[in-house]
């Protein structure tokens, strides 16, 4: 067992983590430890947390944990993608290594999103809006998503925040947690039109989208479905903003992986934020 | 002996084993007391002993550390709060012991393993029981109990250990304590009698129990402790869907394991996520529309498989004072009709996990204690599972 382990853990570096195998009980374990199967799994492997998961299934098979942080975010790309080079992702480790992901002690960081494309019934169609949230957080460090800007959106409707859904309650809130279950959540709050502000950044009033979006949303223009997709950008490695989304397949590279990667001084960044918020 | 006498002696042994399997029994920590357990308090435990016409016999609650129903169903009075709302459900049921909702035998481990399935050999030193589709071989030596389908046990480890290691899935397995609570719980409305249950043990503290601020909650529950919490509700909730799908249960048992499950969750407003691989779409309801629907859908006997591992993330306050978590994990679900597989998938679901902390009053003092309660359900996937 300890061999087998050790193999696992020598491939585990390397690109052959896109082994197929057979979907039986044993191998659908072994997919289970090895997938990163959250995006704070992802964080845990990207900081080589001490008391991450992968850590924990080493240490109850009695096999020491060798692999050093920058063999473990180098496994955290997509290795099915190829659109950045090799020496780019050394770059990129070279600098990923100076700064620590939302984590246990500060999972309340600035400098992330997360991009859900969301599907809405508007006028008997099926339409997708990227409905961007990030992590907000009180002084006490209590926290929940909010929807910090929709990024684009063809909805017609006022432009001027109208009234109505600004009471102002601390149970009506997004889980902290939500997004580990595609942001389930958004139903409820997109039906909660009394306390429809809770769930909104404030900044959204400088926003014409995200208006243009509340107030379809309190009119009850549009019909929220689902989650289509999400996706996460990071832009806290300095020089670079990288995009994670979720794979799935019987692969040991598989979960959430990082998709896209590419280098962006901090106006650029500045730039990408200001898009991706629709302002 | 001739023949004849030798048989009426296997015979009266035989019975006098029935007789003994029909009664309660009960562990104190240097010696055992078999009987029928009429009743539970905080300060005694009344048995009546198994001898025809014996006295009632009070024993200690403290010293009890150990009870057993005929049933399989256990209780351990030392490691209870008899006053609290769920522990008198728990001894209700136990004492009733209505009906026994273990179809497979059970062996624990004393590394707090469990695993069901059908006994099918068991010597000196080994057990070999077929659980879902393989044959495990478990050593006596790493055995803690074995709790058999008819609700004979036997106890392997010491007592304490046991005791300790039943403690640990007395959330998810102690199938008379969790299932059959509901009799005390008004019938029409089982969660709200529940939750009424739940905010009066917050409002004993006092008027205004200060709040756990993190780091207090942090060093009082360990990661290991509330991942174990998590995955004893998660898989209690697992539970009643198998008896939801099992239609050889009764209506008014498949309505009790309905409020039951409903009663893991925060509120009536959790969401469920339903998938299969017979639609491209994932379904969301809440959790009684969920269960109502699933009660329908009923396959002669369902199996519920888990991988070994779950994956369970960092806790997070949330406004409302609560801290919240996520349990992800792989299941392997299969449908049974006239003993043919008729359905079966591998889904891999994410369940929020809520931490609620309050304090109560035991014994005058003032405790800080901790629950969980479940909140959304998410299906990440769904696949068939690769044929053999």
């Amino acid at each position: 067992m300890k061999l087998l382990f050790c193999i696992l853990l020598l491939s585990s570096i390397q690109s052959a983590w896109s082994q197929v195998f057979e979907n039986e009980a044993a191998a659908r374990e072994k997919h289970f430890i090895y997938e990163v199967k959250q995006i704070d799994e992802f964080f845990e492997r990207f900081n080589n947390d001490s008391s991450s998961f992968i850590r924990d299934v080493y240490k109850q098979k009695g096999i020491k944990f060798k692999i050093e942080r920058p063999a473990l975010i180098r496994s955290l790309f997509n290795v099915v993608s190829h659109s950045w080079s090799a020496s780019q992702v050394d770059s990129f480790i070279i600098k990923a290594m100076a700064i620590q992901m939302p984590s246990r002690k500060d999972y309340y960081g600035e400098g992330w999103f997360a991009e859900a494309i969301c599907q809405f019934n508007y006028n008997g169609n099926t339409l997708d809006i990227p409905v961007i949230l990030r992590v907000s957080t009180d002084k006490s460090k209590h926290s929940k998503w909010i929807i910090a800007g929709i990024r684009q959106t063809s909805i017609k409707a006022d432009g001027k925040i109208i009234d109505g859904g600004n009471s102002i309650s601390i149970d009506h809130f997004i889980s902290p947690v939500s997004h580990t279950n595609y942001f389930i959540e958004l139903e409820k709050a997109f039906d909660d039109k009394a306390y429809l502000f809770s769930y909104f950044d404030p900044t959204i009033l400088q926003k014409s989208q995200s208006v243009v979006f509340y107030n379809a949303i309190l009119k009850n223009q549009v019909k929220f479905l689902h989650v289509k997709e999400i996706k996460y950008h990071f832009l806290q490695v300095s020089d670079y903003i990288f995009t994670v989304e979720n794979f799935q397949r019987d692969a040991l590279n598989s979960g959430w992986l990082i998709n896209r990667l590419w280098k962006a001084s901090p106006t650029e960044k500045e730039n990408f934020k200001r898009t991706l918020l629709g302002e | 002996m001739n023949r004849i006498g030798y048989t009426g002696l296997l015979l009266s042994i035989s019975l006098f084993s029935l007789k003994i399997y029909s009664q309660d029994k009960i562990y104190l920590s240097t010696s055992t007391k078999q009987g029928k357990v009429i009743e539970i308090t905080d300060t005694y435990i009344s048995y009546r002993p198994t001898l025809e016409k014996s006295q009632v016999i009070n024993l200690p609650s403290r010293n009890v550390v150990l009870l057993f129903n005929e049933k399989g169903g256990y209780l351990m009075p030392s490691k209870m709060n008899i006053n609290e709302e769920h522990s008198k459900q728990a001894i209700n049921a136990f004492l009733k012991q209505d009906i026994s909702y273990w179809t497979d035998d059970r062996v624990f481990e004393t590394d707090k393993k469990m695993t069901e399935g059908k006994i099918t050999e068991e010597d000196n030193n080994e057990v070999k029981i077929t659980s879902k589709t393989s044959l495990i071989k478990i050593p006596k030596k790493s055995i803690a109990i074995i709790i058999y389908k008819d609700g004979r046990h036997v106890i392997h480890g010491s007592l304490s250990a046991t005791a300790e290691m039943l403690s640990f899935h007395q959330g998810s397995f102690a199938g008379v304590s969790s299932m059959q609570v509901n009799s005390t719980v008004s019938t029409k409305e089982p969660v709200a009698a529940k939750e009424a249950a739940a905010s009066a043990q917050i409002v004993t503290a006092g008027e205004n129990p200060p709040p756990l601020v993190i780091d207090d909650l942090i060093s009082n529950v360990s990661k290991k402790e509330f991942e174990e919490k998590a995955m004893q509700k998660t898989r209690m909730f697992s539970n009643y869907l198998k008896i939801l799908c099992d239609k050889s249960n009764p209506e008014n048992e498949l309505n009790k394991a309905v409020d039951l499950a409903v009663g893991l969750f925060v509120n009536e407003n959790a969401v469920i996520e339903s998938s299969s691989v017979n639609r491209s779409n994932i379904k969301r309801n809440k959790i009684r529309a969920y269960l109502t629907t699933l009660k329908l859908v009923r396959y002669d006997r369902i199996e519920l498989e888990w991988t070994n591992v779950q994956y369970v993330n960092d806790l997070k306050l949330a406004p409302d004072g609560t801290y919240r978590g996520v349990v992800t994990f792989e299941q392997t679900f299969s449908g049974f009709r006239d003993g043919a597989l008729v359905y079966k998938d591998i889904t891999k679901k994410s369940a929020e996990v809520i931490l609620k902390s309050y304090n109560k009053v035991v014994e005058g003092q003032q405790v800080s204690n901790w629950d969980i309660l479940l909140g959304d359900v998410g299906v990440s996937w769904t696949q068939k599972p690769t044929a053999p």
